[in-house]
């Protein structure tokens, strides 16, 4: 099903292409020759925009589950442009994919009130929630509930509680926070949201953005 | 086998269903089919569920429960329970959806269907997540009576969502649940399916029961976080790799990237043709194991599934990287075919 109506109330992942460019173009000088690996739809970012990517950035070859037009299949002796590198991850380069996601719901939440599966999280004052699309069957993963936080009206708010498969809740204040608003989970200009979603689990950055890209919607950006 | 794939046995979800319906009787049963069924896929998954019985099936997102609707027809109710926009809202009852609301500002966009929308109205007892709070449930349920009154709606159900914190804070949440329902009646509302548990709740005790139960993880045989097995069922999916190289150690076609955390590396065993071995290392495209006598390229490893083969179930895996069972499962890659058996 791809009716565009069916995606409004669901977290979505932007994939820019210049961002992607000026990686894949840095990483290249450190390592000319390099191919591109494309394996995993480039590791949730989307082979055929990455691919173009890379060859606007001058690279020729690369490493590819499926044919993919304008590349030769490599043979695994040639190196790959490291991971990290090319999506902008552990502090290399800047982040290619943004997480972001509609506010659903605002709602008070009065000192004392437990929030989310297991109460993990009680509000010590009187406070406002914003319910904000996106759990782990999203790839937001569960570790980070009451972990990280998410940009909203351009302030760092807190996730509360635990994530749960499809929404998490966050403490809002006083921010002037509306139904359909976009929360920000992690990307671009960003980098250290990411970092904090890896700390929270253990995971590598590259297997979050990836299992996000892969399971949300995506559009690619300038 | 050359790639990896999730492997999911019709046959034990079929097993799974009748023996969550048996127990929850005479509540019926929702099958929850959410974010493609916990990633297994609705159309196989509702078929199946249908053959055990299922005559109720729900989730969060809209594509999930249309999906689900398309596949049962008139064998089955189906309930969308996201905060959709107006758009999806008149999208899902065109499609004969019915919505759960909990939010004064959604009802008046579900309210906006051509045809009369058929709601479960949600309180919030305790979760503060979605659901209408206690304070504002009256005048919550005076609109929804208006708005009935006038054909735009009609209120099938009363429902909540409970924190499973702890028995006497579940009680409570199940008291005020009582009395939102009590409220929605003397507003004039005559909801006939009360709903308030899910797993857990609906399982162990039978007064959070109520005229309907909301069951996910256990019809897919998925037990709790440090929770006991639950009689008569087992995991529904096998995530199983070929083995793509023999050295020193065993390489599979796994990695993180296919959604096989990577700090499962060296916290666990899996299944292999020779018992359980060691899982050493998970890298983005590839994870290796601890060798054994004979491994050769094309050999299957299971990294998770009923446990009758040497390997962990979901929920053994969750708990070793301090999750539920749920979220291995549902981070297994959309590339990875699912490939049905039973």
């Amino acid at each position: 099903m791809s009716d565009p109506i069916l995606g409004m109330s669901m977290p979505r992942a932007r994939v820019s292409r210049s961002a992607l460019e000026r990686n894949i173009a840095r990483a290249l000088r450190a390592a000319p020759g390099a191919s591109i690996d494309l394996r995993r739809d480039a590791c949730g970012h989307g082979a055929p925009l990455v691919a173009a990517a890379a060859r606007a950035a001058g690279v020729t070859c690369a490493i590819a589950e499926e044919h993919v037009d304008g590349y030769e299949l490599v043979c695994s002796a040639s190196p790959a442009l490291p991971l990290e590198a090319v999506f902008g991850l552990e502090g290399r380069g800047e982040p290619a994919m943004t997480l972001v996601a509609p506010v659903l719901q605002v709602k008070p939440l009065y000192a004392g009130d437990g929030v989310s599966y297991g109460y993990r999280h009680r509000a010590d004052r009187d406070t406002r929630v914003a319910l904000v699309s996106g759990g782990y069957a999203q790839g937001v993963a569960r570790a980070i509930g009451s972990s990280a936080s998410v940009m909203l009206a351009g302030t760092e708010a807190p996730i509360v509680g635990r994530v749960a498969m499809d929404v998490c809740v966050v403490d809002i204040g006083d921010l002037g926070v509306e139904v359909g608003d976009e929360a920000q989970f992690f990307g671009a200009g960003r980098p250290e949201m990411l970092r904090a979603w890896a700390h929270a689990t253990g995971w590598t950055e590259i297997e979050l953005a990836a299992v996000v890209g892969l399971r949300v919607p995506r559009e690619e950006t300038a | 086998m050359t790639r990896a794939e999730l492997r999911v046995d019709l046959q034990r979800l079929r097993e799974n269903v009748r023996a969550v319906r048996e127990r929850m009787a005479p509540a019926e049963v929702l099958v929850v089919i959410k974010d493609d069924a916990y990633a297994q896929g609705v159309e196989p998954i509702v078929a199946a569920a249908l053959d055990a019985g299922a005559v109720w099936f729900g989730g969060i997102d809209l594509e999930s429960a249309i999906r689900a609707k398309r596949t049962a027809g008139d064998r089955a109710r189906v309930l969308c329970w996201m905060t959709l926009s107006a758009e999806e809202a008149r999208l899902g009852v065109a499609e004969g959806i019915e919505l759960g609301v909990g939010d004064a500002d959604y009802l008046e966009r579900a309210a906006t269907a051509p045809s009369s929308a058929t709601l479960h109205l949600k309180i919030d007892t305790g979760l503060h997540r979605n659901g209408v709070r206690p304070e504002a449930w009256a005048s919550f349920c005076a609109r929804a009576a208006e708005l009935e009154r006038a054909g735009r709606i009609r209120t099938a159900g009363i429902w909540t969502h409970i924190a499973e914190a702890s028995d006497a804070e579940d009680d409570a949440s199940r008291a005020a649940f009582d009395r939102a329902v009590d409220a929605a009646r003397d507003a004039g509302l005559a909801p006939e399916t009360r709903h308030l548990a899910a797993s857990a709740a609906a399982w162990h005790r039978p007064e959070f029961r109520y005229d309907l139960v909301r069951i996910g993880a256990f019809c897919y045989g998925i037990r709790s976080e440090d929770g006991p097995e639950i009689d008569g069922t087992a995991p529904v999916s096998s995530l199983v790799a070929p083995v793509v190289s023999v050295g020193g150690d065993v390489e599979i076609a796994i990695g993180a990237v296919d959604g096989f955390p990577s700090a499962l590396g060296g916290r666990v065993r899996v299944g292999t043709p020779a018992g359980p071995r060691a899982l050493t290392r998970v890298e983005p495209f590839t994870s290796r194991v601890e060798a054994w006598p004979g491994a050769a390229i094309g050999d299957e490893v299971i990294l998770f599934g009923p446990g009758t083969r040497g390997e962990p179930t979901p929920t053994d895996l969750g708990e070793a990287i301090g999750t539920v069972g749920e979220e291995p499962l549902l981070r297994v890659s959309p590339l990875l075919p699912r490939v049905y058996v039973g």
